[in-house]
């Protein structure tokens, strides 16, 4: 039996992530450890539009009936609980990221919220597919030091101790590249304002 | 490798011998420094049966790759022994500035074994180490003795027992720099069997750094971190940790009048805000700290002394239901003085006030008696009367006279101040804490309470055990480091691995770093279980188990332990019997112990 | 009028430690709080929200900040306001 609170905080932040253009109505992925289990979405559910049973709950370390319900993204999200200290896991498709995901090899904002909170975002690349031990591997390595890591071409993946701390973190990463794709478009020379900024890069 | 002193120093007080050899790099690697290193050897050096009174019994001081470097609260330092109060392990952390100096005199542990014939003190200067008759020492208090061995702030300092160690009471502390202490679980009982008076120590070297422009840089932010954070800038500086008083009582989770009660209608008075109208003269802080939790109170008896602490005066005050700050800063000074345990002497004296009130022993102790408290700490120090029985902690005490069930205790170690039927994950810590019932081996207050990073369902079960593992990790590396936890309110452990990456020149990954965490937790865990602990173990007193809190917004509830206790043993990995598996052992590269 | 409880740092900028105030909801006391201490205003709100970590409490339960705002106040109720506090 899933508590009415957490199916509570599932549905709000998934709502959220739709709102905000983060998923597609379908892309997407949300979990949360407790103890031993996971909870994570449903196959085939709506993030933005989330039910109480579009809640699975299975075991971290093997399978158990909740597996047959389970998203197929079921295994990288164990071997993060696994591999990290995690307790929450979001997994998104925020577009500005992915599109700077594209050309280089770390995400180093420039605004003053997410270099103060993030530093740098790793970008990662893995041509598997989800679900394969693989790309579950990759994600969990980069995740062991980075709260939030992106995927190239395809998403991010972020961690806290709630749910809402890692969806904190993917919401600031969009906005920080939001903000960068604007001043690409400003094109006007920046002018640096924090101290020690040279050093984001090598966080 | 930079970071490290690669030098152990062993002196054995049986023999006089003073020997030293290198530190095992391996083993650094993998358990860093404090209270992971300290662990690590006390398995090797303290095996199963050792009586903690015994010259069997060994101290182990540890600092770590951080100690001495100047990043924030780079000041701590662990000891490490078998406990004389609960029989488990003890690792006991303090600051002041007797750990940087003791990093600067070019040792990473300093291992004492024995017992010397007559009282005896050690002084390492830079390598140096001696043995000197502390004859004229014995008997004097922590002040007087730190003051006559010459401690002066930055440049020499001093770690001592007071009577209360020299006369073996188990719930005695090792004091340094006059008023810091090393107290859960006795370590000071340890020190005053081995006849061992003192440590001072006189360093000059420095510690390296294998990054300098990343180490700078993580100096930098985590200046900004804690700068940023009310709870470093503001709340702790001007309040003192005392600002919990109120906080803590108005949820119904200050446990009063030895835990019959969850709420004190004296906390107001006993409060941080009341100490900053009263008795506080200034803050003071640490070496290397920015954040001044320290107080510095004055009373007409005292004059100016350091103190007191939150759990002090929740011990001495709601504990004994006394709401007379006054008394409460005097018995301070003197458990510093004495060289007590502040926590375990108060609940001690709140024990005996209850079993006196229900007619189990006889004496004047009655719960309100502010004017006791004086007197009985000096009782036990020299055990005379009842302070006899009372000196050899609440759980011995409440045994002897009959009503085992009024010590408030895990394991043996009396629990603090939070009352854990307000807060699940509180309890569910306090039961499986290594080393007896300890809020500072993975403190809910943060999630359960304070909304720190966010505030959790108190009274929630379902789940909590992922929360308390993650602290009980993530605490026991932030103790290997060695730094202080008020550090971690403001700046996440991410900072800490890449200072420590820094220092050391060893990537430690974020997750890696909890990862000795959790392998300290784990090997503590087989120190426990090889000393004869079980499962059975893992509980609370029957009063918080099945007497319903009677107050405020708490009441009715118990602590609902075995629900969470499963889940736990189930999430760390464990069997159903709370013993870590092979599998588990191995995946922190314990396999061979 | 509820009865208002102020703590630490609250305490030293309002110069008071316990205030009666109207209001129907939590968020309308704090409105009224603000309007009569607004010295107030810097320790408990930022730009319109609620500080994060500010804890508010209602006859010892504590309020989610997020949902609670709305809670009606009745006269037997007993608000307590503490401004981020920590301690071991």
């Amino acid at each position: 039996m899933i508590d009415e609170r957490i199916y509570e905080m599932f549905r709000e932040i998934g709502r959220d992530l739709y709102g905000q253009n983060m998923i597609s109505s379908h892309g997407g992925n949300l979990s949360i450890r407790l103890g031993d289990k996971v909870i994570i979405k449903r196959r085939g559910a709506m993030l933005g539009a989330l039910k109480p049973h579009d809640l699975i709950e299975t075991r971290i370390d093997k399978n158990d009936s909740g597996v047959a319900l389970a998203s197929t993204e079921l295994l990288v999200h164990r071997t993060v609980y696994q591999q990290t200290p995690a307790l929450a896991i979001c997994h998104c498709h925020p577009r500005t990221a992915i599109a700077f995901s594209l050309s280089r090899d770390v995400i180093v904002p420039i605004d003053n919220e997410a270099s103060y909170l993030l530093k740098k975002i790793p970008v990662i690349t893995e041509e598997f597919a989800s679900g394969t031990p693989q790309m579950a591997n990759k994600v969990a390595e980069a995740l062991q030091n980075y709260k939030i890591i992106m995927l190239r071409g395809h998403g991010s993946f972020s961690t806290g101790q709630t749910l809402d701390e890692a969806f904190f973190w993917s919401s600031t990463l969009e906005e920080a590249c939001q903000i960068m794709l604007s001043a690409k478009l400003i094109n006007e020379p920046f002018i640096e304002y924090r101290k020690m900024s040279e050093s984001y890069s090598k966080f | 490798m930079t970071g490290w002193n690669e030098k152990i120093l062993d002196i054995d007080l049986t023999t006089g011998s003073i020997k030293t050899y290198p530190l095992d790099m391996t083993m650094a690697r993998l358990f860093v420094g404090g209270r992971g290193l300290g662990v690590r050897l006390l398995w090797d050096l303290v095996g199963p049966g050792v009586d903690p009174l015994s010259p069997e019994n060994v101290l182990i001081f540890t600092n770590g790759p951080l100690t001495g470097t100047a990043y924030q609260t780079s000041n701590r330092f662990s000891v490490s022994t078998k406990s004389p109060l609960t029989g488990t392990i003890l690792d006991a952390n303090s600051g002041g500035f007797w750990g940087m100096q003791f990093k600067r005199t070019g040792y990473a542990v300093l291992i004492v074994r024995g017992k010397a014939e007559k009282p005896v003190y050690i002084e390492i200067k830079d390598e140096k180490a001696e043995i000197h008759d502390a004859s004229h020492l014995w008997g004097l208090h922590v002040s007087e003795t730190t003051s006559r061995l010459g401690q002066d702030r930055n440049r020499r300092n001093v770690l001592c027992v007071g009577p209360a160690g020299e006369n073996l009471s188990r719930i005695a502390a090792i004091m340094n720099d006059g008023q810091r202490a090393l107290a859960r679980g006795g370590p000071g009982a340890v020190m005053g069997s081995k006849n061992l008076k003192a440590i001072v120590v006189e360093g000059s070297g420095k510690t390296e750094v294998a990054d300098p422009e990343q180490y700078k840089f993580m100096t930098y932010e985590t200046k900004k971190l804690l700068a940023a954070s009310p709870l470093t800038s503001q709340a702790l500086p001007e309040f003192g940790t005392v600002v919990m008083m109120n906080l803590v009582n108005n949820v119904g989770a200050l446990a009063t009048r030895n835990h019959q009660h969850n709420m004190f209608e004296g906390a107001e008075a006993i409060s941080g805000e009341t100490l900053s109208e009263t008795y506080l003269v200034k803050s003071d802080a640490c070496w290397a700290c920015p954040i001044h939790c320290t107080r510095i109170s004055k009373t007409e008896k005292t004059g100016e002394v350091e103190g007191p602490e939150f759990q002090t005066t929740w011990a001495f005050g709601a504990q004994c239901g006394i709401a007379d700050l006054e008394a409460i800063i005097e018995a301070n000074f003197l458990c510093n003085d004495l060289g007590f345990d502040t926590i375990s002497a108060g609940s001690t004296i709140g024990c005996a006030m209850e079993l006196s009130e229900r007619g189990y022993v006889d004496s004047d102790l009655r719960f309100g008696r502010a004017d006791l408290l004086a007197p009985t700490l000096e009782d036990m120090a020299y055990r005379r009367g009842l302070g006899a029985d009372m000196a050899e902690g609440s759980w011995r005490l409440a045994t002897t006279y009959g009503a085992p069930e009024l010590s408030m205790s895990v394991k043996g170690l009396e629990m603090p101040a939070y009352d854990p039927r307000g807060m699940q994950g509180q309890g569910l810590l306090l039961a499986t804490s290594n080393r007896g019932a300890c809020h500072m081996r993975g403190n809910m207050l943060g999630l359960e309470v304070l909304g720190l990073p966010k505030l959790i369902d108190r009274f929630q079960v379902q789940g909590k055990s992922s929360y308390v593992i993650l602290n009980q990790n993530s605490s026991a590396a932030i103790d290997s480091l060695v730094l202080c936890k008020f550090a971690s309110m403001g700046v996440a452990d991410e900072y800490f691995a890449r200072t420590l990456t820094a220092v050391t020149g060893i990537p430690y990954a974020t997750g890696d770093m909890i990862r000795v965490g959790e392998r300290v937790w784990n090997l503590e865990r087989m120190y426990n279980l090889r000393e004869g602990f079980t499962c059975k173990d893992d509980t609370l007193p029957t009063r918080l188990l099945h007497e319903p809190a009677p107050d405020g917004p708490t009441k009715g509830w118990v602590v609902q332990l075995e629900p969470m206790l499963k889940e736990y043993y189930r999430a760390r990995g464990w069997d159903s019997n709370g013993v870590p598996t092979p599998k588990k052992l191995a995946e922190l590269e314990l396999q061979e112990l | 009028m509820a009865l208002i409880k102020l703590y630490a740092i609250l305490r030293t900028a309002s110069g008071k430690k316990e205030l009666t105030l109207p209001g129907e909801s939590i968020q309308e006391v704090l409105g009224n709080i603000c309007r009569e201490y607004p010295g107030l205003v810097r320790f408990l709100f930022e730009e319109e929200k609620l500080r994060p970590r500010v804890i508010l409490t209602v006859n010892g339960q504590t309020l989610d900040p997020a949902t609670g705002l709305n809670q009606s106040v009745s006269e037997q109720d007993q608000i307590g306001i503490f401004p981020p506090v920590a301690g071991g």
